[in-house]
């Protein structure tokens, strides 16, 4: 059978492109615009992120079923948001892109089914996009960076070293074997009962801390040496609570600098030395975890001390945000690549 | 019916684990329990080597809550910890926990339901630096046999150590 080739007008032309970008994967919902003329190069026009922390504080956590149905509440007020605050209506945006994975299922449908609907309805080519990759490139948002250039990528759900090569061409390096260093954080401010979120907090506290007061493991992976290990030191935290559970002086500051600056160590290393393995000129911190004060620090210390530079996107951009969906959905939806609109969500997409 | 196992480190955690994994015949589901840092992944690394997973495929499932695995049997890693409490009626639970799959379920005691169901349950005890006190018992006929063949796995190797006798080794 013949199939015969629709041709696709490329959406490279004089004219800039208007990008909608829809991620929800996890507990955000949000949508952005961005004008883009070249892969790489684009203007964030608007970037909304609606979370859901007064809903979950409640539980504790995140309520899957909770989030997908306030999603469903929250992703048209979001677009609509997003699209005032750039000035521009539903009928000039040119394409539009969503996050199809990897998160909650029922979280990523919202988003990619409103995106498919979007397309549908407008004509408008779809570009499905993966989360990972949006983090990746977040730092192009707001730097100009040569490629190739090495990214760490830490957030609650995410803990890996990318080697990012090209657009589209991404090699993972290495990352954690187990824990998340942003799940390390908040489950160490849970064993030490100081709320949610753990990141924020134990930053806070560790400015008051000595570093050195207590011994917490480094651990490294055996034959390994870009990959993270971060469930032992979240033990390591439980045993000297236990141990100091009886009467001892607690010392809370100290812990929590001891803990950070212990995972701060573990992310410092393996990422200067795939670095100089690989020869980047530039380091990347992104995602949650980069709002860290004491890992931006020691990395922009360490790294600058070594010869490389470093680029950190601005805390909005760190976090799950839309504009860095638009943006790798951008060089495909260039060369006028698109996805069909039965594309489904994976709740473990790889990269 | 009840069997307490004592390991003296992860890499024995992981073993005692692999060796429940090899036991495995589908269906079972297994009920983890025990405090922040207790084991509760390190044991599942080992019961996805049982099930001829890669145990670097098995990462912490907080963030997603739910992980499925290809091995010799399906493997469904799930965890409850970011949920406060959830029904089985919930998240397309019900689907994941009664299936010829493996269900490994970290946290639990946050299931509502928890009490009412057959499974093995898996608590493991925070002891020491390295030593965890891993407490299993049977809820159900099934798993009654699960553990009788874990039993005599102790029988034929003539030692409660979590490694085969050929390649034994102790502390």
């Amino acid at each position: 059978m013949i199939r015969r080739r629709r041709r696709i007008q490329p959406l490279r032309r004089t004219k800039p492109v208007l990008i909608l970008g829809i991620e929800s994967s996890c507990d955000d919902a949000a949508a952005a615009v961005l004008e883009t003329h070249a892969p790489g190069q684009a203007t964030v026009r608007s970037s909304v992120v609606a979370g859901q922390d007064e809903i979950h504080g409640r539980f504790g956590g995140v309520v899957p079923e909770l989030a997908s149905r306030c999603h469903v509440r929250s992703i048209v007020p979001v677009i609509e948001g997003a699209l005032k605050l750039a000035g521009c209506e539903l009928a000039q945006i040119d394409a539009i892109a969503a996050t199809r994975g990897p998160g909650l299922v029922g979280s990523l449908l919202v988003g990619l089914m409103c995106a498919k609907g979007l397309a549908q309805a407008l004509g408008l080519p779809l570009a499905g996009v993966n989360h990972i990759e949006g983090h990746l490139l977040a730092p192009l948002l707001e730097h100009r960076v040569a490629m190739p250039f090495l990214a760490l990528v830490v957030s609650g759900g995410h803990t890996a070293l990318f080697l990012v090569e090209g657009f589209g061409r991404y090699r993972r390096l290495g990352g954690t074997r187990d824990d998340a260093a942003g799940e390390a954080f908040d489950k160490v401010a849970k064993l030490m009962g100081l709320g949610y979120p753990g990141g924020r907090i134990i930053d806070e506290m560790a400015r008051q801390g000595h570093r050195g007061r207590f011994k917490l493991p480094r651990a490294r992976v055996r034959g390994a040496r870009f990959d993270l290990s971060f469930s032992g030191i979240k033990t390591a935290v439980a045993l000297t609570l236990r141990d100091r559970a009886n009467g001892a002086d607690a010392a809370p500051h100290d812990l929590a600098a001891s803990f950070q600056e212990a995972v701060v160590d573990m992310l410092l290393k393996p990422t200067l030395a795939a670095a100089r393995e690989h020869e980047v000129a530039t380091i990347a911190l992104t995602g949650g975890v980069a709002a860290n004060s004491r890992l931006r620090q020691r990395l922009a210390a360490e790294a600058e001390s070594a010869g490389f530079g470093v680029v950190a996107p601005s805390l909005k951009y760190c976090t799950d945000n839309a504009a860095m969906i638009a943006l790798a959905a951008s060089y495909r939806l260039l060369r006028a690549e698109r996805d069909p609109l039965d594309l489904d969500a994976e709740a473990s997409l790889a990269l | 019916m009840d069997v307490i196992l004592h390991s003296n480190s992860a890499r024995e955690t992981k073993a005692w684990g692999r060796r429940l994994g090899s036991l495995l015949e589908g269906g079972e589901l297994l009920a983890l329990t025990g405090d922040l840092g207790a084991g509760k992944t390190c044991f599942v690394k080992g019961v996805a080597k049982g099930l001829s997973l890669r145990e670097e495929e098995i990462l912490s499932p907080t963030f997603t809550i739910i992980q499925e695995h290809r091995g010799r049997l399906p493997l469904y890693h799930i965890d409850l910890y970011r949920l406060e409490t959830v029904e089985v009626e919930e998240l397309g639970l019900r689907e994941y926990l009664f299936s010829a799959a493996i269900a490994a379920v970290e946290w639990f005691e946050r299931l509502r339901e928890a009490a009412e169901l057959d499974c093995l349950e898996i608590k493991i005890v925070l002891e020491g630096a390295n030593r965890r006190r891993i407490e299993l018992r049977a809820k159900g006929a099934p798993y009654v046999a699960v553990l009788e063949r874990l039993e005599q796995c102790f029988v034929a190797s003539g030692s409660q150590a979590p490694y085969p006798s050929s390649c034994a080794k102790i502390g």
